[in-house]
């Protein structure tokens, strides 16, 4: 049958959607023809950003990946010491293939002839991996990376020696990996989340068990469940916990390693206490799944975004949605704080005491950051991130104090709850903060996250999901169409940003004043 | 355009073809439109009586192939928690991670896709 006749006989219909740009879905489409609209530089308040051509990662042919699937390329990197210089090395999955190598920054151009690694792959796909930071070193590195039928892989990418795999006969879970991460401070443990709505702890010693493996239930919870694996020996998986209904899409770890934030398909941000295994945080999306989450450098705000095309910003010390950012024109991708444009305290930035750059120094100074800064009334405070869409953008946001400022929550009943609750905040803020903090927070909350949840719906309207109108709307610093494909990656580094595109394009954008001309790049 | 009644079935029909002038006919736009299986209403007049009414997607109509005045329909229909594709007598179950075929292609906007073409969302309330 013609699509025109349908059209036809529906012209009223077809008029009213199509004059409707404020539908969400109609925006989302790429247009070809608009390559003009591709920004290769744009301005911020802080200066000028500038795409250095030279450093742009790909397939070494260059070619597009344009077969079309669903899983978004993703990039990791690994920061190494060696002699007195530190280096970079940079990880992206694209396609059936996946490439490891040297990443120069934006000073010298990408050799993208001389690939670490290079791996190909027949029936499965990588979705997604990470690097080992504890046992990395020049010559020898820990690449974990998860697969989209369920199987997980240990590489070398520099020594080429080390391969195991797990779940191998896919008899943990058959669904996709999501997303994969070694446990802060972990040598050996690593999580992966799965498409099933599953997540495992894996210990990259233990052999794997001949047979499925089977699960006791250790600990539940308002729509979680962890599982123990009943392997008398050493087995693997060590552990599972079961999340929400549908995918999990991204899960984070706490600046200071003891909460986990799980964006998933539901909807729902879950922010656990990942060793004491209990529901301490929970936000809904404005609607749709959630699809990625970032942790505020310091630890005080969780941002996350999602097909409702919103950024939405949740305190965790206040455990409530404080603002949306509206800005994006398609499901956001990626969100990440940028700890170089941040500054949690008396105006001082997070690499203020950071020369090295590494991530585990990042997260030491975070840390140490955090513990001096317990005052609720930070006049200096302000926080910037970025996100990436299926709009083909790049934006970036400033949360700063006037959305930053503590109100008194809305909801009666739940300060009540949380005011007898409240009072176990991590790292133990001194006393004269705790009788603020004893009416805002909401923390070790199970109880009153369950009757939150059990509201199910009725959610709609509460601290976890308000109307629209009663948080602030953040507009964004900078929204720039910067791809021709939609965006799937973003990372922020101490001299430049990098951006992924679906077709596997990994750009480079110089910070102002860092960009090198063309004539002097070696 | 602001909505005021809304609906107990929405009803979007995305606009997948367009009159090009220097071909004097019309063509198939393939353009990747993705819609989430969850939906309210931005748009809404500040007088709606409901205007934060939360939509599940229950069906979708999907034109496979390359112009407007050829192809083929197939449809996506929710039925007791299960996703189904009816095409012709074929009936099968499918996964809503699968959707992602049907949001058209993101290169090559006029060549032949199967791409989501009404959308039917029906109000949970």
């Amino acid at each position: 049958m013609p699509l025109g006749r349908v059209g036809a006989a529906s012209e009223t219909l077809q008029n009213g959607v199509d004059s409707n740009a404020a539908f969400s879905l109609m925006a989302a489409s790429v247009k070809p023809n608009a390559s003009h609209d591709v920004k290769n530089r744009f301005a911020t308040k802080e200066g000028t950003y500038t795409l250095m051509n030279l450093s742009e990662y790909c397939r070494p042919n260059r070619l597009p990946y344009t077969v079309q699937h669903p899983f978004p390329v993703r990039i990791s990197f690994v920061t190494l010491k060696e002699k007195d210089c530190s280096t970079d090395r940079i990880a992206f999955n694209v396609g059936k293939e996946l490439y490891v190598y040297v990443y120069k920054g934006v000073k010298k151009a990408a050799d993208l002839n001389k690939h670490l690694d290079k791996r190909g792959y027949k029936g499965t796909f990588p979705t997604c991996h990470d690097f080992n930071l504890p046992t990395r070193s020049v010559e020898f590195l820990e690449l974990i990376i998860g697969f989209s039928a369920g199987q997980i892989q240990l590489i070398d990418p520099i020594g080429h020696e080390l391969n195991k795999l797990y779940n191998e006969e896919r008899q943990v879970d058959k669904a996709s990996v999501k997303c994969i991460k070694w446990i802060p401070g972990s040598e050996n443990l690593f999580l992966a989340a799965y498409d099933s709505g599953n997540m495992y702890v894996y210990n990259k010693e233990n052999p794997a068990s001949p047979d499925s493996p089977t699960f006791s239930l250790l600990k539940q919870g308002p729509g979680f469940q962890i599982f123990g694996n009943k392997t008398k020996t050493l087995g693997n998986p060590v552990c599972k916990w079961t999340i929400g209904k549908g995918s999990i899409n991204e899960f984070a770890f706490s600046p200071d390693c003891k909460h986990l934030a799980v964006v998933s398909q539901d909807g729902y941000l879950r922010i656990f206490d990942f060793d004491g295994q209990s529901l301490n945080g929970i936000m809904r999306s404005y609607f749709g799944g959630l699809l990625c989450v970032c942790w505020s450098p310091d630890g005080k705000y969780v941002v996350t975004g999602g097909e409702d095309d919103l950024i939405t910003v949740f305190s965790f010390y206040e455990n409530r949605v404080i603002a949306r950012g509206v800005g994006h024109q398609s499901w956001v991708g990626m969100v990440r704080f940028d700890p170089y444009l941040t500054s949690v305290s008396g105006g001082g930035t997070l690499d203020d005491s950071d020369d090295e750059g590494t991530e585990q120094d990042i997260r030491n100074s975070t840390y140490s950051e955090r513990h001096s800064t317990v005052d609720m009334d930070r006049p200096n405070a302000s926080y910037r991130f970025g996100s990436v869409g299926q709009d083909t953008m790049l934006l970036l946001w400033d949360l700063t104090e006037d959305v930053l400022k503590p109100i008194k929550p809305r909801t009666r009943s739940l300060r009540t709850q949380s005011s007898h609750l409240g009072n176990n905040v991590p790292n133990g803020p001194s006393k004269e903060v705790n009788h603020i903090r004893n009416y805002i927070t909401t923390h070790n909350l199970s109880s009153s996250v369950e009757q939150l949840l059990d509201l199910d719906d009725k959610s709609f309207g509460s601290v976890i999901c308000p109307v629209f109108d009663d948080v602030p709307q953040l507009e964004p610093l900078v929204a720039k169409k910067i791809s021709m494909e939609r965006l799937c990656g973003l990372e922020f580094r101490e001299d430049c940003l990098i951006v992924a595109c679906q077709e596997g394009y990994i750009s480079t954008w110089a910070r102002p004043g860092k960009a090198t001309s063309p004539g002097t790049v070696v | 355009m602001r909505v005021k009644k809304l609906p107990k079935i929405l009803a979007l029909h995305l606009k997948r073809f367009k009159y090009m002038e220097h071909l004097h006919r019309y063509t198939k736009l393939s353009y990747r439109v993705v819609f989430p299986l969850e939906l309210r209403l931005f748009n809404t007049s500040d007088d709606a009586c409901n205007p934060h009414r939360l939509y599940d997607l229950v069906a979708v109509v999907v034109h496979c192939g390359s112009g407007p005045n050829r192809g083929h329909y197939i449809s996506i229909v929710k039925s007791h928690d299960f996703w189904l594709l009816f095409d012709d007598d074929l009936v099968e179950k499918i996964e809503p991670q699968t959707f992602e075929e049907f949001y058209g292609l993101t290169i090559g906007g006029h060549k032949s896709s199967d791409s989501g073409y009404i959308l039917f969302y029906e109000s949970k309330t």
